[in-house]
């Protein structure tokens, strides 16, 4: 069930705001039960039988961390507790590329039937083992399973973040504010028209100039720089505005139970440094491999040199988290690259930048993301290969591009030209950046503060319960019923 | 104090919320309603499913299968000119998922001279008169096209959301295949436009009846559909040399006489066409049963496999006269 679909929209979700509002008259745990439920439905809708794989998943953590009261036995219990975890990530993300090695590396084909990834299964993953990594390092053990089921299953967040924290969601279940308060439904609700806007009419009218185009790439074939270039910046900006667009939908339906989730994104086209990309890209991801892989490994403490293999450690995993192929490899690996140089750059000049060189880091930054992000939309290592040929004008492949002389706007074909198309495509490229780059995020605009932490600066334009901004959330969220008639996957979903 | 000032917080964001949605919900609705405008003024009679399967016509064929599903997926047209004695490419099918014979009507104002020279043998099905059924998989695009934004909107909001959103979407599709000239440019499809049903459905998918089928479902043939689409029928019969009307049959194991829901809307039915024909001057094929056509020959209730293809065919083409 998509966030964007008439489905969620016009079913499940009045439904369980009505079940849950319902239930929260009666008592506060009535209202947790009521979403917890609501969450597993939410995820046995998908396949039903993997939701017994979450309800398990759950269980078995949910065990183990009260087995780990024991003191005596808490290390080695939550040791093999991780290990389990990581095993069944393992099994059902990693099985076919492990064993696409092995059968290349050893000549004789080993046996493999390709096994479905359950959907959220990388996010409800870490997010337990996080968990048993905090009890090991002494947090307090959850002992209500209720809590504990809508900590891992709560539905806007399972399926593809944000990577939530047990430390910042329990306690709000647990809080008598959770769904008291129309003032944070209605910001609720604006923020999720927002990303609901920035999905389905940014995101899924940009695919049209990517999917084909890569498409082409990964099959042998080549195309004109012009196109290349398109195709690239187009998914530059898709994957953002996709993305970034699921966060704030699941925060501002959070925010209709009363529920706060992190801020995931912060304008992160803006960066003008690698670093500081990654504290504006993904945060959630970037605070979970700080915290549990980056720092264990001994993060900075222990000399320059190994912390550079430590941020190259940390960015191959975290593309490996992403996807089991190479390509997602050579992505994190470039990130970790990056970083390094970020990183000696920064010991040897100092962070200070002057407004020239801020613009100079701007457009390094920005070319070195939109180049990374070659490999990890390219489907083969040879697709990616020959994008990045293409950028740089050495065309080449089996067959040139024909590109298709039709728009589509919102799905609906409109016969242009090719000629014309391209021009379209790179309007539409040219106005997304000027909105990724000039506009104010949505924690800008709607005062969004998690847990009162890390306070957005003020913008020009702020949200208000008013006419206008009624008016701004009705327009973007009909438009958004138009363009939910393509279905469009998130791209997130696939990780 | 606090206590009133956030009761006045949450009564006034409350209000916002209500506003907001209700005002949503008016913004959607006229954007709506601009859209079927737009899609009521380019919309073309011939849908994209059909356009895409008339580079059949360039081989200037004199016997053309038309309709729905029931032809598409079991008329054999190369067997057919085999069986007529005619020359590969002389009978070809152009029917398509839920074919209505006002797309035919346009196809054939588009190209009279191709079919002026024909006959042309059209399926039709119950869905195609019966205003009843409304969803968007089979609603005939061009009897939707006929109705005003106000009776589209008043007929399938909400619930039927769905076919309009198909009417939209189709009405591009069709007005693009109608610039790019597909109809006159494009490829010929394969098999002279037959396709096939690889293997049955499930025994649990099949119904327990066809009275209370979908296609006979809200049972009415007193609506528009009824009205345009016999109508087509009628304008076809001078433009084609001779123009056959034909009720395919349903998979053997229904049996009429122990189904008289089934019975008396399809006699309904049936008759709404044989009048029609007999109106306006066209042959009307009823075909209850086609010999050696069994059970194991269909797909589903209405739609036989790869197997029932000739069986059909054959027994088609013997009824048809010349």
């Amino acid at each position: 069930m998509l966030f964007s679909s008439y489905t969620f929209l016009f079913q499940f979700l009045p439904a369980t705001v009505l079940a849950f509002t319902a239930a929260r008259r009666h008592s506060l745990r009535a209202g947790i039960v009521v979403l917890a439920a609501a969450s597993l439905f939410f995820y046995g809708a998908w396949r039903p039988v993997y939701l017994l794989l979450l309800i398990a998943s759950i269980a078995v953590n949910f065990m183990l961390g009260l087995s780990m009261k024991d003191r005596l036995r808490r290390r080695a219990i939550g040791t093999f507790g991780v290990a389990i975890n990581l095993a069944v990530l393992c099994y059902f993300k990693y099985t076919g590329f492990i064993l696409d090695a092995v059968n290349a590396l050893s000549g004789p084909q080993l046996p493999f039937s390709s096994i479905i990834l359950p959907l959220g299964i990388s996010f409800f993953t870490f997010q337990q083992i996080a968990y048993l990594v905090d009890i090991m390092r002494g947090a307090r053990v959850e002992s209500d399973i209720v809590s504990y089921t809508l900590f891992v299953s709560f539905f806007p967040h399972l399926i593809a973040g944000p990577l939530v924290h047990h430390a910042e969601m329990i306690p709000q279940f647990k809080r008598g504010c959770t769904g008291r308060s129309a003032a944070l439904a209605a910001r609720g609700l604006a923020i999720f028209a927002a990303g609901l806007f920035k999905k389905v009419v940014i995101a899924d009218n940009l695919a049209q100039f990517v999917s084909p185009v890569f498409a082409h790439l990964d099959a042998g074939g080549g195309v004109t720089t012009s196109w290349a270039w398109l195709a690239t910046l187009a998914y530059t900006l898709q994957i953002y505005f996709d993305f970034s667009g699921y966060s704030d939908m699941a925060i501002g339906l959070a925010l209709l139970f009363g529920i706060r989730l992190p801020v995931n994104f912060r304008s992160p086209y803006q960066a003008t440094s690698v670093i500081e990309f990654w504290r504006r890209w993904h945060i959630t991801l970037s605070r979970f491999l700080r915290d549990y892989l980056y720092i264990p490994l001994g993060g900075n403490r222990l000399g320059e040199q190994r912390r550079y293999t430590n941020l190259m450690v940390t960015m191959l995993l975290g593309g490996l988290w992403h996807g089991a192929g190479w390509n997602f490899l050579v992505w994190g690996g470039l990130h970790g690259f990056y970083l390094s140089i970020n990183h000696l750059w920064r010991e040897l000049r100092g962070e200070a930048l002057g407004s020239t060189a801020k613009g100079l880091s701007w457009v390094i930054t920005f070319f070195s993301v939109v180049i990374a992000w070659v490999f990890f939309r390219a489907r083969t290592l040879g697709g990616a290969w020959q994008m990045l040929g293409s950028l740089f004008g050495f065309e080449a492949g089996s067959s040139g591009y024909a590109p298709p002389d039709i728009l589509r706007l919102m799905d609906l074909p409109v016969l242009v030209g090719e000629e014309r198309l391209l021009l379209v495509g790179g309007a539409t490229v040219a106005l997304a950046l000027v909105i990724a780059l000039f506009l104010p995020n949505v924690p800008q605009i709607f005062g969004y503060r998690e847990y009162r932490r890390s306070p957005e600066r003020g913008s020009f334009v702020r949200w208000r319960p008013n006419t206008a901004w009624a008016l701004f959330t009705a327009l973007a969220l009909s438009s958004s019923l138009f363009g939910m008639w393509q279905r469009l996957e998130f791209l997130y979903f696939q990780f | 104090m606090i206590m009133f000032l956030r009761s006045d917080v949450q009564g006034r964001t409350a209000r916002w919320i209500a506003s907001t949605l209700v005002l949503t919900g008016a913004v959607w609705i006229t954007a709506f309603a601009g859209l079927l405008t737009v899609a009521d003024r380019i919309h073309v009679e011939v849908p994209y499913a059909l356009a895409v399967k008339l580079p059949l016509l360039q081989s200037r064929p004199d016997l053309i299968f038309a309709g729905e599903s029931r032809t598409e997926y079991q008329v054999d047209a190369e067997l057919a000119a085999n069986l007529t004695g005619r020359p590969v490419g002389a009978a070809v099918n152009i029917a398509y998922d839920a074919g209505e014979p006002l797309a035919v009507l346009g196809a054939i104002r588009q190209q009279p001279e191709l079919f002026m020279r024909a006959h042309v043998v059209i399926s039709v099905a119950p869905f195609i008169f019966n205003e009843g059924v409304r969803s968007a998989a089979v609603y005939p695009l061009d009897v939707a096209a006929r109705l005003s934004v106000f009776e589209q909107m008043t007929s399938f909001l909400p619930l039927r959301i769905g076919t309009l959103f198909r009417f939209i979407r189709e009405t591009f599709n069709a007005q693009l295949a109608s610039r790019q000239r597909i109809a006159e440019l494009g490829s010929q499809p394969p098999a002279f436009g037959l396709s096939t049903i690889e293997g049955s459905q499930r025994d649990d998918q099949w119904p327990k009846d066809l009275g209370t089928h979908p296609h006979y479902g809200n049972w009415n043939l007193s609506g528009p559909k009824a009205r345009f689409e016999t109508a087509a029928l009628c304008d076809m019969v001078p433009l084609a040399r001779k123009l056959t009307v034909v009720v395919p049959p349903w998979a053997p194991r229904y049996d009429r006489g122990a189904d008289p829901l089934w019975r008396e809307k399809d006699n309904q039915y049936a008759a709404l066409v044989i009048d029609t024909g007999n109106r306006c001057g066209f042959d009307v094929l009823n075909i209850r049963a086609v010999p050696g056509l069994g059970q194991s020959n269909y797909a589903d209730e209405m739609h036989v496999i790869a197997s029932g293809i000739p069986i059909y065919t054959r027994y088609l083409v013997a009824q048809l006269r010349p």
